[in-house]
């Protein structure tokens, strides 16, 4: 029997992170706010962080920039920013941000919209660490804004028309 | 869910710069594409053909009978899969019949997938590098 397009689809609207981190609630909490630690595990193996900025305050910006290393080969060099605002942000406690990715040279055609959410609980000398990246949006020339809050969460395709 | 200290699970098989390289490809080459399938996913009519393809092929004008539009509007929305790659025709003698081409569909999937993956190694950093970092 075939997969269906929203079967496929669906599980890749939010993506989930339950992680408890072997830290207390302020190194968790630091991680993020400060620009310097954020800097420290932003960015996987194979690249840098070339630049990094965070204004931790409601309404202030978010602004990181991944860059592909020599072990990339031919893509060295290549940059991916993340730049977004905090919409919500209580201190030691969660961080909500707005936020856009892109491959730097092609943003239109690769711009993913999101909302990354996060939450800290401590758990003694630990932190459990909740993070949650929604995507809202998808390329700006696709409409997935008006069809994206559709596909993924809906199994039944009649419901998605109906939304439409 | 990865857990700290030493019960960390693998989540992702790709190593995340063989991620980017093939992030960066698909960025490339494939984007227009994926633009199209987006586009051409954003309207009802469309979206209900592909629901019905999923059970069985159709004939165009057996797919016209579905809906309160002309022969040449439905048929103008197959155009529109077609040049997305969502569907495909496929002929038989005389008959030309339209079928799901679920390869597209599982493209947008794996772009999707990349972005999961590209965060899932961040989580994991972050995490190692809390554990490796001692605080006071």
């Amino acid at each position: 029997m075939e997969i269906t397009v929203f079967e496929l689809l669906k599980s890749k609207k939010t993506i989930n992170f339950d992680v408890l981190l072997k830290a207390n609630l302020d190194a968790a909490w630091e991680s993020w706010i400060n620009p310097e630690k954020l800097a420290k595990w932003w960015g996987p193996e194979g690249t840098a962080i070339t630049q990094c900025t965070v204004d931790p305050v409601l309404g202030g910006e978010i602004y990181v920039v991944m860059t592909a290393g020599s072990a990339m080969g031919k893509y060295a060099g290549t940059n991916w920013p993340m730049q977004g605002k905090f919409i919500e942000i209580k201190p030691l406690e969660k961080i909500i941000i707005e936020a856009k990715s892109w491959t730097e040279g092609q943003e239109q055609e690769s711009l993913i919209e999101h909302t990354i959410q996060v939450e800290f609980i401590p758990k003694g000398a630990n932190t459990q660490m909740i993070v949650i990246v929604k995507i809202n949006k998808f390329g700006s020339k696709a409409r997935m804004a008006a069809y994206g809050m559709k596909f993924g969460y809906k199994a039944q395709f009649k419901k998605l028309a109906e939304l439409s | 869910m990865v857990e700290s200290g030493g019960n960390e699970k693998n989540q992702f098989t790709v190593p995340f710069f063989a991620f980017m390289l093939l992030f960066n490809q698909m960025v490339k080459y494939e984007i227009s594409n994926l633009n199209l399938i987006f586009a051409a996913l954003s309207d009802p009519t469309r979206r209900d053909i592909l629901e019905r393809l999923k059970l069985t092929s159709f004939n165009v004008g057996e797919l016209a009978r579905n809906y309160n539009i002309s022969l040449a509007a439905v048929s103008k929305h197959v155009s529109i899969l077609q040049r997305a790659g969502l569907i495909k025709k496929r002929i038989e003698g005389t008959a030309h019949y339209l079928e799901l081409e679920i390869s597209q569909i599982k493209k947008i999937d794996n772009y999707l997938e990349q972005f999961e993956s590209a965060w899932a190694a961040r989580v994991q950093n972050l995490n190692k590098n809390l554990s490796e970092t001692e605080w006071k």
